[in-house]
């Protein structure tokens, strides 16, 4: 293990770092643009030169391998006016566009300048400006901001595996743009507004809508797919206006593709429910509830069934697998792991790299199994709907899951509901099923909850509610203490946390964790599956290739 | 009279053709060196203290002996042909008049390194050079000489060209490469070095024409005998391209170390119309201005580099007292500006802004600290950048703008040019 010295401080590094890497994961900070971990090093904005103790030239940081002894200076005149110097070269065509632009706020152009007292150049000449050009629906792009680090160009060759980028023209005409098309639509373009460092490319869908230091911020979990990607709901007066991803080096590492980023648009859709029903009508919660635990009482227990979801958390199907141990005293209660429905953001038909969305759409299908498999419940969903049409079931309880469009066959379980004395669902949107209810409780959404989802690799991680929940609205496990205590059993959960350590008693994949002890990257409850390879793609120079394994700075 | 040694069979009448390189003993020393081991090739080539003709002066002995005896990729000979250099014209007389010298030295590099394959890369433009080298290559093809058996001795050894498009940057070897590779003529960053990982991520020797060029001669008549011709450490002749307010401009093979006033005011028979010198250029556009009190210098590598200049491609360009330095700095700004690649912060947008000030000096819109300016961009400029190009606009500028400040700062002043060269719509009152 090499040792180096930066300004006077012995740090150790991992063979084959370069000396950024090695200061960036020993908390000292070096300027860059165009270095990022997890793309092939670019070495082209020389922000990050640095003077080393033998070497006449000033080396870029981010291309030099840290060799033993070595001995580094990065606050020495001659690097603070190269420093300077590269910030001045990047200020004198850049457009002064701060007080209309999105990224002003999350800029490193903005952040260096303040950070070294660059505010302006001793540029009088006309500035560069470039032809605009539309890159489609999801990407704005601005040539005028552009610093040509190139991120996007390695993003798009090194992680998407789909080179559309590139560079046209030469000299201070260069352009950065799409070889043959004339839009970028792929999957996980929205990455690219994540990593340019400035306003050159920005979000279309949340162009203008909050300035990024008014926002609430909130670490949650994206829940459009079985990967659970690491995300961070941005709120701003009550409304969330767009997720980004969180670095989790386990899950997603920094990336997040674009149908979970904007999964969030789904509480604001038009089928969004908030308030609870009797017979498709609106009515007040409390009567809603005292309804379904009036039915409940007039069916034997054991002639109820239960559905329970893995689009709810662990502490929702904890809940509804005790109320039906407990409460209901039935062994009917399954859940589907099946086909996915007809969500509206669903897989592209293009193929997508393996790390992106998975095929499994729900969050919580691994977290889900283990909870009803520790409580021994292993009835199928198909037979289950036989019970119900040769009436060994008589009422229907479904939480959180379309479960008409789930099972794949409609009208089947509509018909088959049809013959049921009673049906409550639970749901954040409208759909085939909650059609089907008699009564009806609105769920909150992902973002409007508290707990945990185990995802597909077996990680249980925590999910935080950015937003209150709107009206009725409320997580299953809520629910089920309402008609729990009308039904004679008083349950004292005040919140998530305290269902999840009682949960970790009694099932085995969780054994020993408590709520408030897991980490932001979770906690693996089964073997780790093997890595995949997060850098796909042919680069140029076979020795110049780095992979970072997550350092302490958010991907910026 | 000094010995000619490259350009000995330019006058000869179809001196490019095989049969008349055969006459005159060529490829004699190809069988020598195919005789010797690959080590001792290079050991020869490093006795005679051969250094690149390109610009940088880097033995070439030493270069070939970085290349890996065992590679698991192939390796590869670049031959830099793209002649980008403002004022040089010396490669593509060997091109034309004598091609298969070329192929001679590139067929020793190729088996002292265990190449197979060598490329030359001539810039576009050199239309009738390539049309000499190609019918070269097949020449020397149709004979056994280049192909799967070179000379009957089993080593395998191909030569290809490869055309330029435009792009001075695509002389700097890393960008050679990208360039042969199909890609952007963009400079790589080092380390790597070519010689580890080069041409299609194989080790890969870069050397110029001129440099390849010499080595029959070195093998058939002993490095000891080429070392000679010149200084220590700067051994051989040297092809001088002479330019400018000369009244014989031409290309002159000198020995190296020949003194710059003696090419200038001997060989080229002094500055037309026996005007005053003023400034020059030793070896080509990237190399520090000299202004007539320097001409004294030897014209080999090390001299020059102790006044702080270099021999770069040995591209002498003279200009006398009717020149206007300002305009002369603007042009030559403009001509970095429009070639950087513009991968690196400091040359693409430094050089581009540069050229805008020395544009607005020239016509007149010249504002107080803009000299001063000028150098600071120069120092931010030089040594921060990805390829020596950077340099190539930082030095020469500083060059101009300290040795004939006052012709800047009278521009700026006057907003007129004290040449008086150059009218002036902008003139200042």
């Amino acid at each position: 293990m090499p040792k180096l010295t930066i300004d006077g401080v012995e740090i150790e590094a991992a063979e084959g770092q370069s000396v950024l890497e090695a200061a960036l994961a020993n908390g000292i900070h070096i300027p860059h643009f165009c270095f990022h971990p997890l793309l092939k090093v670019g070495g082209n904005c020389r922000m990050c030169l640095i003077e080393i103790e033998k070497v006449p030239k000033l080396q870029i940081a981010c291309g030099t391998a840290v060799r033993d002894g070595m001995v580094v200076f990065t606050k020495t005149d001659r690097v603070t006016n190269a420093r300077r110097g590269v910030l001045e070269f990047m200020l004198i065509n850049h457009p002064l566009d701060c007080p209309v632009c999105d990224q002003a706020g999350e800029c490193k152009l903005q952040d260096y300048c303040f950070k070294y007292g660059m505010e302006r150049s001793r540029f009088i000449e006309e500035k560069h400006t470039f032809e605009h050009q539309d890159l489609g629906p999801w990407l704005s792009k601005d040539m005028n901001r552009c610093l040509h680090c190139t991120r996007c160009i390695r993003f798009m060759r090194d992680i998407a595996g789909s080179e559309e980028l590139t560079l046209h023209e030469r000299g201070n005409d260069t352009v950065v743009g799409p070889y043959l098309e004339t839009s970028i639509e792929n999957e996980f373009c929205l990455n690219l507004v994540d990593i340019c460092p400035v306003g050159a490319l920005t979000s279309k869908p949340f162009r203008f809508q909050a300035r990024s230091w008014l926002m609430e911020k909130t670490r949650t979990l994206c829940a459009g797919c079985s990967r659970g990607c690491n995300v961070i709901a941005w709120t701003y007066k009550g409304r969330l206006l767009r997720l980004t991803p969180a670095e989790n080096a386990h899950v997603n590492q920094c990336w997040l593709c674009n149908p979970g980023r904007m999964s969030f648009e789904s509480l604001y859709a038009k089928n969004r429910l908030t308030t609870a029903m009797e017979s498709m009508t609106d009515t007040d919660i409390v009567s809603a509830l005292d309804t379904a635990a009036g039915k409940l009482k007039s069916v034997p227990g054991e002639k109820t069934a239960v559905i329970a979801s893995r689009f709810l958390t662990i502490e929702d199907n904890y809940l509804i697998c005790r109320f039906a141990r407990d409460v209901l005293n039935t062994e009917k209660v399954a859940f589907v792991s099946g086909p996915e429905d007809d969500s509206e953001f669903g897989p592209s038909k293009a193929p997508l790299p393996d790390w992106f969305m998975r095929e499994d759409l729900s969050p919580n299908s691994t977290g889900a199994a283990h909870v009803l498999n520790a409580f021994g419940y292993d009835l199928k969903p198909a037979t289950l709907i036989e019970e119900i049409e040769n009436g060994e079931i008589r009422a229907l309880l479904v939480f959180g899951d379309n479960f008409a469009a789930s099972m794949g066959d409609v009208s089947r379980v509509k018909s088959a509901a049809n013959r049921l004395s009673f049906v409550m669902v639970t749901d954040s949107h409208s759909s085939t099923t909650t059609d089907m209810a008699s009564v009806f409780i609105p769920e909150s959404t992902f973002a409007e909850k508290d707990g945990t989802y185990t995802n597909e690799g077996g990680r249980v991680q925590k999910l935080k509610a950015a937003l209150r929940p709107q009206n009725d609205c409320r997580s299953a496990w809520q629910t089920v203490q309402e008609l729990a205590s009308r039904l004679g059993v008083k349950w004292n959960y005040t919140s998530a946390s305290q269902i999840f350590d009682e949960m970790a008693a009694v099932v085995p994949e969780y054994e020993g964790m408590s709520f408030s002890d897991i980490p932001d990257e979770g906690i693996q409850t089964t073997k780790e599956p093997e890595p995949e390879d997060a850098t796909a793609g042919t680069g140029d120079n076979g020795e110049n290739v780095k992979t970072a394994d997550g350092n302490a700075e958010e991907a910026d | 009279m000094a010995e000619k040694v490259l350009t000995a069979r330019f006058e000869k009448p179809e001196s490019h053709r095989l049969a008349t390189y055969r006459a005159d003993g060529g490829y004699q020393a190809l069988r020598k060196a195919l005789a010797m081991k690959p080590d001792e090739v290079i050991e020869l080539v490093k006795t005679s203290g051969l250094r690149g003709r390109g610009g940088a002066g880097f033995p070439a002995g030493m270069k070939w002996s970085f290349v890996p005896k065992e590679s698991e990729k192939p390796k590869y000979l670049c031959v830099n042909g793209d002649e980008g250099e403002p004022g040089t014209f010396k490669d593509r007389y060997i091109m034309s008049l004598d091609p298969h010298a070329i192929l001679e030295g590139a067929l020793i590099c190729c088996y002292a390194i265990q190449a197979h394959t060598a490329y030359i890369y001539v810039r576009g433009e050199f239309k009738e050079p390539i049309k000499k080298l190609e019918d070269a290559i097949d020449e020397a093809r149709n004979a056994g000489i280049i192909g799967k058996n070179v000379l009957g001795t089993g080593f395998a050894c191909d030569i290809w060209v490869h055309y330029g498009a435009g792009s001075y940057i695509c002389g700097e070897e890393t960008a050679l490469i990208e360039s042969n590779e199909g890609r952007r003529g963009m400079p790589r960053l080092k380390p790597p070095f070519p010689a580890v990982v080069g041409l299609f991520g194989g080790p890969t020797v870069i050397n110029n024409i001129e440099t390849l060029a010499y080595l029959p001669h070195i093998f058939n008549r002993g490095p000891e005998w080429f070392a000679a011709l010149g200084p220590e450490k700067n051994g051989g002749t040297k092809l001088y391209g002479v330019s400018g307010h000369v009244k014989k401009p031409g290309l002159y093979e000198l020995p190296m170390g020949t003194p710059l006033r003696e090419i200038i005011y001997d060989h080229c028979g002094g500055i037309r119309g026996d005007r005053e010198l003023k400034a020059v250029v030793p070896g080509g556009s990237s190399t520090p201005v000299l202004m007539p009190g320097e001409i004294d210098v030897n014209m080999d590598y090390d001299s020059l580099m102790k006044i702080g200049s270099m021999m770069g491609s040995g591209a002498i360009i003279v200009m006398d007292e009717t020149t206007c330095m300002v305009h002369v700095a603007a042009r030559l700004a403009n001509f970095y500006a429009h070639e950087s690649c513009g991968q690196c912060t400091p040359c693409r947008e430094g050089s581009k802004w540069i050229a805008k000030i020395l544009y607005r000096i020239e016509n007149g819109g010249g504002r107080e600290g803009d000299v001063e300016l000028l150098l600071d961009l120069c120092d931010r400029i030089q040594g921060n950048t990805v390829c020596p190009a950077g340099d190539a606009c930082a030095m020469p500028v500083r060059a101009y703008v300290q040795k004939f400040r006052g012709e800047f700062e009278a521009h700026i002043k006057h907003g007129t040019c004290t040449v008086g060269n150059f009218p002036n719509p902008w003139k200042k009152d």
